[in-house]
């Protein structure tokens, strides 16, 4: 929580003095990757380390596209993109967790199916391996908020996106309220600290972890839609990466769905810088560029594990 | 009234076939605390995990209020009234007291919403009706052992049990802990639950039980009213006459001091009770000397410390005059020493590397051929080892974890055994063998004995220490209390006592 509200702060006094073009940026380039954590957070506090979050936003990302240029509809392109992520998890789920099989490999697999069935269904259904554009469907908008639009930094912090980052920031919130308020909550946070005693009560490990696989795949569902819908176009490769840094961010984050709000904003703001750096008249070689996000991912777990070193010794002591 | 009768039952242990419960007959009382003693490995936690759900018995019949039933999980044995606290508490460390004890059957609101108020108030009109003093918002992983102990009596109480386990409760507790825990105890008898609780310790059936059993290999040998019983009848009843098996020992002719243990002492943070204290003895060559003693008296920890596994806190330890206590596993092996361990598949042997890997792994450069390993060479050292000792193996390149009990045990013996050790450590060394097996072990260790070796043998099995030892200490609570001269009539009997702490005394050697 404290680490959320550090990083809030610095977005609010940052927004004070800087471009509001890139506090905006770091909000927007912040919901993939959040959406992708909270889903992933559900999976980790159930036991199950979820490194099939990339292939499930993948998945996602490509059939809104396919959904939304053949129903001609925006709304039918997320619902069928969510849903082919779901399915994707219970695929996952169930090898995994049904036919016991090594939790990294079937994640793995997962990852690298995804990438290589979607190239595969584009150059069949569309003889193109580049990009699919939907060029017929019209855009959603950003959206205007009365009133607190007009208010100087909260203007520029929580107004003018589209619909998926409100949506992501709603998701975190319910996942709080369904994490810590709630009876399966408790059961989930259970499961993941002891599942032999969770046996125990008579309760099922597996049903728990498979329902929190599921969310899992409902969550990166809106994660890959909301890279596709936006720019009504898919190209391989677009996911890049965010499904893994979502990942980073449920640790480094601390394992709390505030952790990876706060954490998720962290990287955003890296990948926005990146962003900038590229497009800006520096003479920076764009390879360097593009590392940023990773190397920031690098730098936050070492001072994640550093940190929790003195914090696990403090306790000891 | 008889709450629980249970007849005739009988379990078994593959792959090797081990008799845990042979025919046993058992009936609780309603209202009454029960005590189960006997010796490991006597089968009593296999009893009470049979009437818990936690193992299907091979045959015998369970009846509860005079009514046949079948508990095949845990869940119905809840369900019957039955709850049972293990010794490995089944906690979540980072869970409420509350949410512990209500999980998998909440209070709620709305449906979904788990009832935080509502469950602490639950916890504390509970932790009231049973006078378990407990704070239902404290964290488990901040709680001492006795709390946490006391949180799992709480969740059986709340899921309504009427007849309580308790897998030997005492062993992780202190002093004062054990006084409150037994005063609960008392109090839930008199309001009419039944309690049934495993121990070692003869001091605890007197104070609290009314009725003790008390079994032995798999046997019930007697169930008595704990008030017409002295603790040193049970004592006898528990170990048993001396049994027959005899093995035919030449005299020793003792050599020079190989082992000196001086005031080993190792002492663990924040825990009073040192876990080795004072422990000093000596073994020359040509000697066996076996440690008697009830698991968990430090016999493990003694061990671990000769061979370098654990740190010491003071004291010394040498070989041949040559101090030994602070170095590594490894150096202390370059000193002559040699350890065949209690648990074979974990610390003696790796699984899934094959025969001749197990055979060698720790006599590698013997067999080095510049960079690599000479394989024909270790495959015909190898063969030669499973011939000799009649390991049962189609040839030396089949995974290690395909051998059976006994045969395990001679491959782990061929390596340890192999070059003539100085000094020789074996833990078990026949647990779980069938008897031509442990025969053939103990032809072994006595040939080791005549050829010179100082044997330092630890085994929870009495008979094997007197029949195989010439010196004999006995531990208790960390200390050496006792060393025997077993040349004298001695009777396991007289051992049995100092095991359970009725006596106490030290004599040297």
């Amino acid at each position: 929580m404290i680490f959320l509200l550090a990083v809030i702060g610095i977005l609010f006094v940052a927004s004070a003095f800087m471009p509001s073009y890139i506090i905006q940026g770091t909000v927007r380039m912040a919901s993939p990757i959040l959406l992708a954590g909270i889903g992933g957070l559900f999976s980790q506090l159930a036991g199950v380390l979820n490194i099939a979050l990339e292939g499930l936003m993948i998945f996602s990302a490509f059939f809104s596209i396919v959904a939304a240029v053949s129903t001609g509809s925006l709304f039918w392109g997320i619902v069928i993109g969510v849903f082919s992520s779901v399915v994707l998890a219970s695929l996952f789920a169930s090898i995994s967790l049904g036919l016991d099989a090594n939790i990294f490999f079937a994640g793995l697999a997962t990852n690298l199916f995804a990438a290589g069935f979607t190239v595969l269904l584009q150059t069949v259904l569309f003889q193109e391996k580049g990009i699919i554009h939907g060029t017929d469907l019209i855009k959603i908008t950003e959206i205007n908020i009365p009133i607190i639009k007009s208010i100087p930094i909260l203007g520029t912090l929580v107004n003018g996106y589209n619909l998926f980052v409100y949506l992501s920031w709603f998701i975190a919130f319910l996942g709080y309220i369904v994490i810590y308020k709630t009876t399966f909550g408790l059961r989930l946070r259970s499961v993941g600290e002891n599942p032999g005693a969770f046996r125990s009560i008579g309760l099922n490990p597996k049903k728990y972890q498979f329902i929190a696989i599921l969310i899992s795949g409902f969550t990166c569902g809106l994660a890959g839609a909301s890279l596709s819908i936006p720019i009504t176009a898919f190209a391989r490769g677009m996911v890049n990466n965010r499904g893994w840094i979502g990942l980073v961010t449920i640790f480094v984050g601390g394992i709390n769905p505030a952790g990876t709000v706060a954490a998720s904003l962290l990287f955003g703001g890296a990948e926005e810088t990146s962003y900038l750096l590229q497009v800006s008249s520096l003479n920076i070689p764009h390879h360097f560029i593009q590392t940023v996000p990773y190397v920031i991912t690098l730098i936050a777990m070492v001072a994640y594990s550093i940190w929790k070193k003195s914090k696990t010794r403090i306790i000891k002591g | 009234m008889s709450i629980i009768l249970m007849e005739g039952i009988v379990k078994t242990y593959q792959p090797n076939n081990v008799l845990a419960n042979a025919g046993i007959d058992l009936e609780l009382e309603e209202g009454k605390i029960h005590a189960i003693v006997g010796e490991n490995g006597a089968g009593k936690t296999t009893l009470m995990k049979i009437l818990y759900g936690e193992e299907q018995p091979d045959s015998g019949r369970i009846f509860i209020d005079n009514e046949k039933v079948n508990i095949p999980s845990p869940l119905v044995a809840n369900r019957l009234g039955l709850g049972m606290v293990h010794q490995e508490f089944q906690l979540f460390p980072s869970l409420t007291t509350a949410q512990n004890i209500v999980l998998g059957a909440e209070p709620r609101k709305g449906g979904l919403f788990y009832d935080n108020k509502k469950a602490d108030e639950i916890i504390k009109d509970i932790s009231v009706k049973y006078s378990l003093q407990i704070e239902p918002k404290a964290i488990i992983n901040r709680m001492t052992v006795g709390q946490k102990q006391r949180v799992e009596i709480l969740k059986m109480l709340y899921r309504g049990a009427r007849i309580l386990i308790l897998d030997e409760p005492t062993s992780v507790l202190v002093e004062q802990e054990i006084e409150a825990l037994f005063k609960t105890l008392k109090k839930l008898a008199d309001s009419g639950h039944t309690i049934v609780f495993i121990t070692h310790k003869l001091g605890e059936v007197k104070t609290v039980s009314d009725i003790v059993f008390i079994m032995k290999s798999g046997r019930m040998v007697a169930c008595r009213d704990t008030e017409s019983v002295t603790k040193e009848d049970i004592c006898s009843l528990m170990v048993g006459r001396r049994s027959e098996f005899f093995i035919s020992k030449s005299p020793i002719q003792p050599g020079k001091v190989v082992l000196t243990v001086n005031n080993l002492r190792i002492l663990e943070k924040g825990v009073k009770q040192p876990v080795l204290d004072a422990v000093t003895f000596q073994i020359r060559k040509g000697e066996i000397f076996g440690i008697a003693g009830v698991a968990g008296n430090g016999q493990a920890d003694l061990v671990e410390a000769l061979f370098g596994l654990r740190k010491i806190s003071s004291g010394e330890i040498s070989i041949s005059g040559k101090i030994i206590s602070g170095n590594n596993p490894k150096s202390i092996r370059a000193c002559g020493v040699a350890y065949v361990p209690a648990e074979r598949t974990a610390r003696g042997s790796a699984g899934q590397a094959c025969l001749w890997e197990n055979i060698v792994v720790s006599n590698t450069a013997r067999f080095k051929k510049r960079l690599f390993l000479d394989i024909p060479a270790i495959k015909l050292f190898c063969d030669d080892k499973v011939r000799s000792y009649a390991i049962k193996a189609e040839n030396t390149s089949m995974k290690a974890n395909t051998l059976s009990g006994g045969n395990l045990q001679k491959l782990v013996l061929s390596r340890e055994f192999d070059g003539y050790p100085e000094f020789l450590i074996i833990e078990e060394p026949t647990r779980g063998l069938d008897v031509k097996s442990a025969d053939f072990v103990y032809d072994r260790i006595l040939d080791m004995r005549e050829s010179g070796c100082a044997i330092l043998i630890i085994s929870s099995d009495l008979n094997e220490i007197i029949s195989l030892s010439d010196f004999i200490g006995v531990m208790y609570r960390g200390e050496i209390t006792i060393i025997f001269d077993n040349d004298q009539e001695l009777s396991s009997y007289e051992i049995g006592e100092y095991m359970m702490g009725v006596r106490t005394g030290k004599v040297k050697n």
